[in-house]
């Protein structure tokens, strides 16, 4: 099976009508649909294996704990970590990036540290950092983009003045949400590595789209969300170096997270379960294993591939227009399988408006990402984003209600 | 375009983007008021004038217009606003901007002007089955009440 139609039969939600016309899903960077395989992963746990892990002795409970702990390892093969303990599972990417800049920034940080950011976070990997930077009295400093639409990626030739032994930690994304910019995420790690700088990666975008190696890419902390790579909602890992995660603090406290509690203090286990307070998310940790099975049986290069060509097309659609901004990468760069644009005078929510009458879902806004906006003087923009269920009508279907859009409002 | 967007950008509301009524700025004006959305960027300043003054028992406005950037209906929305106003004292603007929203929201109050007496503002219920828009078609309605508010 290969990326694209093939797949179609596994994703139920995608054969239906919107608005009177067959649902053309374009919103994939904000959460993928899910296959059959998946829902069934969930079904199958409640019906058979549902029960509480860990210290439960009965067969149900020994029975969860073990699709759990399975699942725990199958996600570290997914990222090539050496050790399933530095898995620890977390709601997604946001609280995977607020528990590093809660528990490793609470131990770690001091006044006049700094924390070095790129002008191209989500929120996500913002706020979390300036409540840290506000505790511990660090300062955020943040790489700049370069080019009037950012086209340009970041300004790597300023990235030693950046990057200086205050640098304590350098958190950035691996993928633009915004801007479908791919980051070079190996020389950032080493970069900062040089330095003696703990790096931090936002893989929500990259995650179930691109190869992904944490060895290879040599850095010490990785967020991702298991909703945007055909798992479901409420499930996401944060993944640290051990010797990194079992130094860190506990962020929360509560029952699983801990190896002895008196009245007047408790001692704590060792990572992940030092950071897994309470009762994990168990069914979704373990149909995000499932996703991980059926992303590898289609395998990463070949959706990789397929993204990369379906964002260059959508890329070279957008050519046909006239009076339309686009940002991120030019025709010919590589390109994640994404396009944000904005009409000169049709607002984005217009044009999501009427896509949508189209049955085109697309997204449009800030896109959680309110200072780069500011910065390339855009209120909001729409993008399209592609997946492995995309196919290349699609982008046909895209072009299309664009036309539509400008048919109605010039 | 599907019925539905007919439907919503019917031919008011794309009468009004297309040529707004009462755009830019009112140096007479004694009441003004901004409301901006961030999340999209909308922004809408309503500038009004009430004669013979805002505090007067009599007043009434006697001007409206508007100034701002932002989508389409949050800009015909603020067209029709100002077309709707003029000539209303502020209780009266009051009821037909609460009237507007529970239109525009799908949640009718005792007290509400009817429908039938709206004329072109009754374009604007379209917007009701589309949620993510109502902040666009209220940020005009929202700087009226903040103008008039004493």
């Amino acid at each position: 099976m290969r990326p694209g139609s093939d797949t179609l039969p596994d994703f139920p939600a995608l054969t239906q009508q919107v608005n009177g016309k067959p649902l053309v899903y374009l919103d994939s960077g904000a959460t993928s649909q899910k296959p059959r395989q998946v829902m069934a992963a969930l079904g199958a746990y409640y019906a058979h294996d549902n029960a509480n892990v860990h210290r439960g002795l009965h067969a149900l409970s020994m029975r969860a704990t073990e699709a759990y702990e399975n699942a725990r390892a199958r996600l570290a093969r997914f990222i090539h970590a050496t050790d399933p303990a530095e898995i620890v599972f977390t709601r997604g990417t946001t609280e995977s990036i607020n528990l590093v800049a809660s528990s490793w920034c609470s131990a770690n940080l001091r006044p006049g540290d700094e924390i070095l950011l790129t002008e191209m976070e989500h929120h996500s990997n913002l706020v979390p950092w300036q409540l840290a930077a506000a505790r511990s009295g660090a300062t955020i400093r943040y790489l700049p983009v370069l080019g009037p639409d950012a086209e340009h990626g970041l300004d790597l030739g300023r990235l030693d003045e950046f990057l200086t032994p205050r640098t304590r930690l350098f958190a950035f994304t691996h993928i633009s949400n915004t801007l479908g910019i791919v980051n070079p995420a190996a020389e950032l790690c080493a970069r900062a590595r040089a330095v003696g700088a703990v790096t931090l990666i936002d893989a929500a975008q990259s995650i179930g789209h691109e190869p992904l190696d944490v060895q290879a890419l040599g850095c010490d902390f990785l967020a991702f969300s298991g909703h945007k790579m055909c798992g479901p909602t409420g499930i996401g890992v944060l993944y640290g170096r051990r010797q990194l995660l079992d130094t860190m603090p506990p962020w929360q406290g509560g029952g699983g997270m801990i190896e002895n509690v008196e009245f007047s203090h408790s001692t704590w286990k060792p990572a992940p379960e030092r950071f897994e307070a309470g009762t994990p998310n168990i069914a979704d940790a373990i149909a995000l294993a499932t996703a991980c099975d059926y992303i590898d049986a289609l395998g990463r290069e070949a959706i990789s591939a397929h993204d990369h060509h379906l964002g260059a097309l959508a890329r070279a659609a957008l050519d046909e227009f006239s009076g339309l901004r686009v940002l991120g990468p030019v025709s010919g760069q590589p390109r994640a399988g994404m396009v944000s644009f904005a009409f000169n005078d049709i607002h984005a929510h217009d044009v999501i408006t009427v896509a949508d009458q189209q049955g085109v879902a697309l997204r449009g806004g800030h896109h959680c990402n309110m200072p780069l906006m500011k910065k390339l003087g855009l209120p909001s923009t729409a993008r399209a984003s592609f997946y492995l269920y995309n196919t290349e009508q699609d982008v046909a279907a895209f072009a299309a209600s664009l036309r539509k859009v400008v048919k109605f409002f010039r | 375009m599907s019925e539905a967007s007919a439907e919503l950008y019917q031919a008011v509301i794309d009468d009004h983007r297309r040529r707004p009524r009462n755009r830019g700025p009112l140096p007479t004006a004694n009441r003004v008021a901004t409301r901006e959305n961030p999340l999209c960027g909308d922004v809408c300043t309503l500038h009004l004038q009430l004669l013979p003054s805002p505090e007067s028992p009599e007043a009434r406005i006697a001007a409206a217009r508007f100034t701002g950037a932002g989508c389409a209906l949050s800009q015909a929305s603020a067209s029709l606003a100002t077309v709707a106003l003029a000539g209303l004292t502020p209780a009266e603007a009051r009821t037909l901007a609460a009237t507007v929203e529970s239109l525009i929201l799908g949640t009718p109050r005792t007290g509400d002007t009817p429908v039938a007496a709206l004329a072109d503002l009754a374009a604007l219920s379209a917007v009701r089955a589309l949620p993510a828009r109502h902040p666009c078609a209220l940020l005009p309605w929202q700087a009226a009440l903040a103008a008039l508010s004493p």
